[in-house]
């Protein structure tokens, strides 16, 4: 396994390079893990990504490097310190470096000779072509996939400088270490394949995206804010050939409400957004709970409070999710483990707002959002259409016996009239509080929903036998939810093990590097990874704290949100903590130290 | 083609129920409800095939006290739904009845973007000037100096006018009715329903209650239904007629459809909403299967 990191200022191309990087160490069999470390500035600042290739599936970064490329000089100065006493650094043959291992180009003179300083990072890209023995005859397809056609030619020409600039031999222990298959990445059997050529590459972006058009996705709103706005950007590029509408909202308000709106139509609805644009959503969801109207509303997270780090990553929105919203309602919140969970996680959480007629939330981040993985190609088959309401005869049956009619009931306002009859119990109470649900439009049934304290049909009522009916049967569905669709965590490593990792949605993949890393080591631990979270599960956690000595919390937040979560639900609390909230993301090495350190402790 | 807020029509006399109401006996409200209910029957429509869209305030409970379906949502918040529930299934006709807090004060946003974006809803604004359901603070229509229990000292804002506004956003619908002048009032709202695109009728609504200076003789000193000679096709006279906001001895303020001129709507301009209601569509799988192949 080999760890690339390529830097830049914005505006340099180097999310452009990276991508291109990616997509030929991909044509070439590699498995590539890419982060984007971007600062929130369209021009100057640094920029850079790391990508991390070897022949097992990468399931995380490194913030350690074997090789860096510095379009800027920044590069080499901010991260030299990351960079293996082996590795090597190709930079522009202006930058100040007295460091052995640089190889200076001339990057800049050649671009400026070919007549555009910004193709200087694609003389890197050529070298790097030479140095691994990639398929140069790829690059000029990647380049037109990538680029406008008239940049393809002098791009090509940038590379080919670069790649006679450095030699084969150069590259020997770089290639040896990248295609060495007995590292520390995921080696499981199943897993084991070498050429990852025909996989491909998901960011959680696309992935919810995809995830939501197989579950039947129609109507799409939302409000650009990052590290969501690709989710938007991805569907609209696509709604007509789609069949759906993509509508950027006036706010996320309006986001919220529009796809509130559009699921009591029938429409299968979604709407994404930051920690920051969901704050303004509450009250939407809420609503969405109280009036029973499946949502399913994507939580992007970056580091906050409000604007904190725009373009890095966090997973501080999870009390937020959880917990935000006025009285109480039930809801639903997962979080993705990885790139190609996000899609198949997205898809379920539909099934689920449309079951139980409630909102769900999924919580992605930076880290998986901007972030890229090679993952198998998504199956299909494996997710099915949601059906939007109930079976008219289910609803119907029961509208029509008398006694389930409005004029018969104790807390109904409504004179008698010829119209009774069309009053459908929206509401119905049910055994397991789910109500058969029929849609506006329907020839024999008006569809009422409302925020206010309701009766069966749907009418503002504030009798306290009403309230206490209404609020019990929408509780009710957490019950069916918890014994029927409820997944518990993951466990990764030793099960009942004397060290328990606690952690959730994207530490899956640093944290399952750690543990083999630990297991190495000798020191065996078990990890459990939250996907669901609201209601949480609580079995396993039970289990693996009744023999261990340390319990030990694994977050991307400043104060342990998962653990003041089991806390409260199970009264296990944690005996250490590792969080991080730099903004930038947990490595698996990192996590690894961190848990050596506390163990020694004692 | 375009397609309009009015869906075909019921071939069986309809009837509109009468529920009971929450409402302060002879407030407005009971005189635009009766005016709905009369418009609603004469275009024939079907109530099943109505969405009547509310958000929170006495305005938007109207929706409770009529037939059809009823979505009783937000304060402030009922615009976006509405438009998003026409943008779902265009085979209904969808309604939304909004306070002036509701629909200008807490939904200022959700209004001017409804009048850019063109959706083919009706938006009636049952604008008393006043907050009825919070008992009585100024609105964003209230009048400048307006002393209320929150604004002891008068009103410091100047009112906001929602027929200027509507129009110079190009709003293709725009007129002003009275809660007083139902004959009026039935025939602003069948022009609205019919209209393609979005359509505002601001109609004013004495608040009983909490409204001692904008009361119907108020109202009715000053309302000028306007003539044959408005050219509802002309921009600058309904700029015009929508600015007239005077004292009873001057012009008065005048009422009726102000604009009346179609524009593209959302509908028209969206590719797949012309192929049928959205709720019947979505992605085939050799769709999605094909975007899953270009990430290899
Ligand atoms: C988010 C939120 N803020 C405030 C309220 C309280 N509230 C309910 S109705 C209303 C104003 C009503 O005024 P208007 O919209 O003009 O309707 P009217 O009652 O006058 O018809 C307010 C402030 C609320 N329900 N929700
Ligand atoms: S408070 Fe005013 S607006 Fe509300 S019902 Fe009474 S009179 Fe009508
Ligand atoms: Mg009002």
């Amino acid at each position: 396994m080999f760890n690339i990191l390529l830097g830049g200022a914005a505006g340099q191309g180097v999310e452009t390079t990276s991508a291109v990087i990616e997509k030929i160490l991909k044509a070439n069999g590699y498995n590539v893990f890419v982060t984007r470390d971007l600062m929130s500035r369209v021009r100057g600042g640094h920029n850079f990504s790391t990508l991390r290739f070897g022949r097992n599936p990468v399931i995380a970064h490194d913030h350690t490097v074997d090789g860096i490329l510095a379009v800027n000089q920044e590069t080499i100065d901010l991260h030299i310190k990351d960079l293996r006493e082996d590795g090597f650094i190709i930079a522009d043959d202006g930058f100040i470096t007295d460091d052995a291992r640089a190889i200076m180009l001339p990057m800049t003179k050649t671009a400026v000779e070919l007549g555009n300083p910004r193709v200087a990072s694609s003389v890197a890209v050529g070298a790097l072509i030479r140095l691994f023995d990639l398929p140069v005859e790829a690059l000029r397809e990647i380049l037109e996939e990538t680029l406008k056609p008239e940049h393809v030619e002098i791009n090509m020409e940038a590379a080919k400088a670069g790649y006679e600039s450095v030699t084969y031999e150069q590259g020997e222990s770089s290639r040896r270490k990248a295609d060495d298959t007995d590292d520390k990445s995921e080696t499981s059997q199943e897993n084991a394949h070498h050429d990852y050529s025909d996989w491909i590459t998901l960011s959680s972006s696309e992935a919810i995206a995809l995830g939501a058009l197989a579950a039947g996705l129609q109507f799409y709103s939302a409000y650009p804010m990052s590290p969501s706005t690709k989710i938007m950007e991805y569907l609209a590029g696509i709604q007509y050939e789609a069949n759906i509408v993509v509508e950027q909202a006036e706010d996320e308000l309006a986001a919220i409400n529009a796809v509130v709106g559009a699921s009591y139509a029938g429409a299968v609805a979604m709407v994404s957004t930051s920690g920051g644009g969901y704050q303004l959503m509450v009250e939407g969801m809420a609503s969405a709970g109280m009036m029973e109207i499946p949502t399913v509303t994507v939580i992007a997270m970056r580091p906050g409070p409000v604007t904190g780090l725009p373009t890095r990553t966090e997973q501080g929105d999870l009390n937020l999710a959880i917990f935000a919203g006025n009285g109480e309602y039930p809801k639903m919140v997962l979080a993705v483990k990885n790139q190609s969970d996000a899609f198949y996680q997205t898809a379920r959480a539909h099934h689920i707002a449309q079951k139980y007629q409630m909102p769900v939330v999924i919580l992605t981040d930076q880290y998986l959002s901007d972030g890229t993985a090679t993952v198998e190609p998504l199956d299909l088959s494996l997710i099915e259409k949601v059906r939007v309401s109930a079976s008219d005869e289910e609803a119907l049956a029961y509208r029509d016996d008398p006694a389930n009619q409005r004029g018969d009931e104790k807390f109904g306002e409504m004179k008698e009239s010829e119209l009774a009859a069309n009053e459908y119990k929206r509401y119905r109470l049910t055994e397991d509080g789910i109500s058969p649900r029929l849609l506006p439009g329907h020839p024999k049934a008006f569809v009422s929903v409302d925020t206010d304290s309701h009766d069966e049909y749907g009418f503002i009522n504030e009798a306290a036998e009403a309230r206490i009916a209404q609020m019990d049967k929408r509780m009710r569905k957490l019950v069916k939810l918890i014994a029927e669709d409820l997944t518990d965590a993951e466990q990764i490593g030793t099960a009942g093990s004397d060290i328990v990792l606690v952690a959730w949605g994207s530490m899956h993949g640093p944290l399952k590097e750690a543990v083999n890393e630990l297991a190495k080591q000798g020191v065996n631990v078990s990890a459990l990874v939250y996907g669901d979270l609201w209601p949480l599960p609580t079995e396993k956690i039970k289990a693996e704290a009744e023999n261990a000595a340390h319990i030990i919390n694994v977050e991307q937040n400043f104060s342990g949100q998962l653990a003041g979560l089991i806390r409260r639900q199970t009264g296990i609390a944690m005996t250490d903590s590792v969080l991080k909230y730099d903004g930038r993301p947990l490595s698996a090495s990192e996590i690894s130290g961190a848990v050596l350190r506390i163990v020694k402790k004692g | 083609m375009s397609q309009s807020n009015v869906q075909e029509m019921n071939p069986n006399k309809t009837s509109y129920t009468t529920y009971n109401t929450a409402w302060c006996p002879g407030c407005g409200d009971f005189g635009i409800l009766s005016s709905l209910k009369n418009a609603l029957q004469d275009l024939q429509l079907d109530p099943h095939k109505i969405i009547f869209a509310g958000g929170i305030g006495q305005a938007a409970k109207t929706p409770q006290y009529i037939s059809g379906n009823r979505f009783c949502g937000l304060h402030g918040r009922s615009i976006p739904a509405a438009v998003a529930a026409k943008i779902a299934n265009d085979n209904l006709t969808v309604i939304v009845n909004t306070g002036d807090g509701d629909g200008f004060g807490e939904g200022g946003n959700h209004f001017l973007a409804a009048v850019r974006r063109n959706v083919n809803i009706t938006h009636f604004a049952h604008d008393n000037q006043v907050y009825g359901l919070t008992l009585g603070q100024a609105s964003p229509t209230s009048l400048h100096g307006y002393v209320t229990g929150s604004q002891p000292y008068g009103y410091l804002s100047i009112p906001f006018n929602p027929v200027v506004t509507a129009l110079i956003l190009g709003a293709g619908f725009v007129a002003r009715g009275f809660a007083g002048d139902q004959e009026q009032l039935t025939e602003l709202m069948k022009a609205a329903i019919r209209f393609d695109g979005y359509a505002l009728v601001d109609i004013f609504q004495p608040c009983v209650s909490f409204n001692k200076v904008n009361t119907y003789s108020w109202y009715q000193e000053r309302v000028r239904p306007l003539g044959e000679e408005h050219d509802p096709t002309d921009f600058e006279q309904a700029l015009k007629a929508a600015l007239t906001f005077e004292e009873a001895d001057g012009a008065g303020i005048p009422t009726g459809i102000l604009y009346n001129v179609e524009k593209p709507t959302y509908w028209e301009q969206h590719e797949v909403l012309q192929r049928g209601p959205l709720l019947k569509q979505g992605a085939t799988k050799e769709f999605i299967q094909e975007q899953i192949n270009k990430l290899a």
